[in-house]
Order: structure tokens, then C-alpha cells, then sequence
């Protein structure tokens, strides 16, 4: 079991997620949402690895706090994150506002099939052993 | 240069970080080279965007902790 020391006084659960394609890789401070049904990118991100949101034929619409966006889907052929490699995670591509200190959300999608355990009154966040390879939709 | 350093160094700015040691099995970026810092989040998009070789580059705000009265609420349903 892989273990993270979580500091929720911080207002937010951050994390790292490594984005790789081909020979590029991006490392991005995500926030940990558990509200979030599926985990989400900037779309600079995307675009930093050679993947072209505009491209995507996927998109779905999806509620956010200011409202309906249509946000493109994506898949990422490696996602990394607590140590956990997720091949061909699918995700939104979605830029927030510049004020948000996250470049994205590690959302449901993410959490459920590397079966994320967040111990609030330990402050940590558990990992069973590595998940390697793994797809995952939503 | 250790990436906390470097953090605490460009308080409250955007940084493109090449991270040339990483913790793989925790996911966590260890030191490197600052590319870039700068308030504003563009700018280092720009510059992101720009570089020929993408490899291990670590887009962070250097400020973990919300600043004191704000807050902040995601929500992403479909």
C-alpha cells in the first residue's frame, strides 16, 4: 500500500499527474474531486503533449459551477498519478480560470479504478499496490 | 534546483519547471531547471507551447495553500 500525507487545512487535496505521449510529458498540479465523475485537463496540457482537443470527434457536455460548458474528451496514452499508471485514461479538456491554482481535477474515473482510499482523520491518502496499465473509460 | 526552492523563491508565481528528477513511484517532481516564471498563467502557456522538446515539464503555481477568504468549489457532472 502506497501512502500520501494529505493536508486538508490546505482547502484543497493537490496532487501531481504525469501526462505522457510519444516522447512528450507534462506534469500538472491536479485537485483531487471526488465530485468530479471524470478527471479533467487543461487543454494547453493536451496541446503541450500533441494532442489537439479541437480535434476530438468526443465531446460531452458537462456542468460545471458557472454553467454548461462542451468540453472535448480525450485519451491520454499514459496517465501517471500516486505512482499509478492509467494507459489511455480518457479525460475532459477544460481550462480553468486563471485564478485557480490546479491546472485540472483528478476526478471518478481516475480515483475508483486505482482504488484511492482518502483517510481523512489519518490526513493520508492510500494506493493499493500499483494498477499498471489499466484503461479506463466513463 | 529543488522544486521547493524554487516554489519559495517565485512566491505566488506560475513556473515552467524541466524536471530532471522525479520520484516514479510516487509521482513526484524532485529538482530541475527553471524554464519561466511569471503571475500571469499565459505567459507560461506560451512558453510551454513553445518548446521544442516537451519532456517531464512541470507546469505549478507556486502557492499550494488558498489564499485567506477565498475558496473553492469544483463540480464536474455529465
Amino acid at each position: 500500500m502506497n501512502k500520501f500525507n494529505l493536508d486538508a487545512d490546505k482547502g484543497i487535496i493537490l496532487c501531481k499527474a504525469k501526462l505522457t505521449n510519444k516522447k512528450s510529458s507534462v506534469i500538472l498540479k491536479l485537485a483531487v474531486d471526488t465530485g468530479a465523475s471524470a478527471t479533467m485537463v487543461s487543454i494547453e496540457a493536451a496541446m503541450a503533449i500533441g494532442i489537439n482537443p479541437s480535434r476530438s470527434i468526443h465531446s460531452v457536455e458537462v456542468s460545471t459551477a458557472s454553467g454548461m460548458i462542451l468540453a472535448p474528451i480525450i485519451k491520454i496514452p499514459s496517465f501517471k498519478c500516486f505512482g499509478v499508471e492509467v494507459k489511455n485514461l480518457q479525460v475532459f479538456c477544460h481550462t480553468l480560470p486563471p485564478q485557480s491554482p490546479v491546472e485540472g481535477l483528478l476526478g471518478l474515473n481516475f480515483l475508483k479504478d486505482a482504488k484511492v482510499i482518502i483517510d481523512f482523520s489519518r490526513n493520508i491518502i492510500e494506493i493499493p499496490h500499483k494498477i499498471w496499465g489499466r484503461s479506463v473509460y466513463f | 534546483m529543488n522544486i521547493a526552492s524554487i516554489k519559495k523563491r517565485y512566491n505566488r508565481e506560475w513556473l515552467l519547471i524541466a524536471v530532471d528528477k522525479m520520484n516514479e513511484a510516487t509521482t513526484t517532481p524532485i529538482s530541475g531547471k527553471l524554464i519561466v516564471h511569471s503571475p500571469r498563467r499565459d505567459d507560461i502557456y506560451r512558453k510551454l507551447l513553445s518548446l521544442r522538446k516537451k519532456r517531464n515539464i512541470l507546469v505549478e503555481y507556486s502557492e499550494d495553500k488558498l489564499s485567506k477568504g477565498f475558496a473553492v468549489a469544483f463540480y464536474m457532472g455529465h
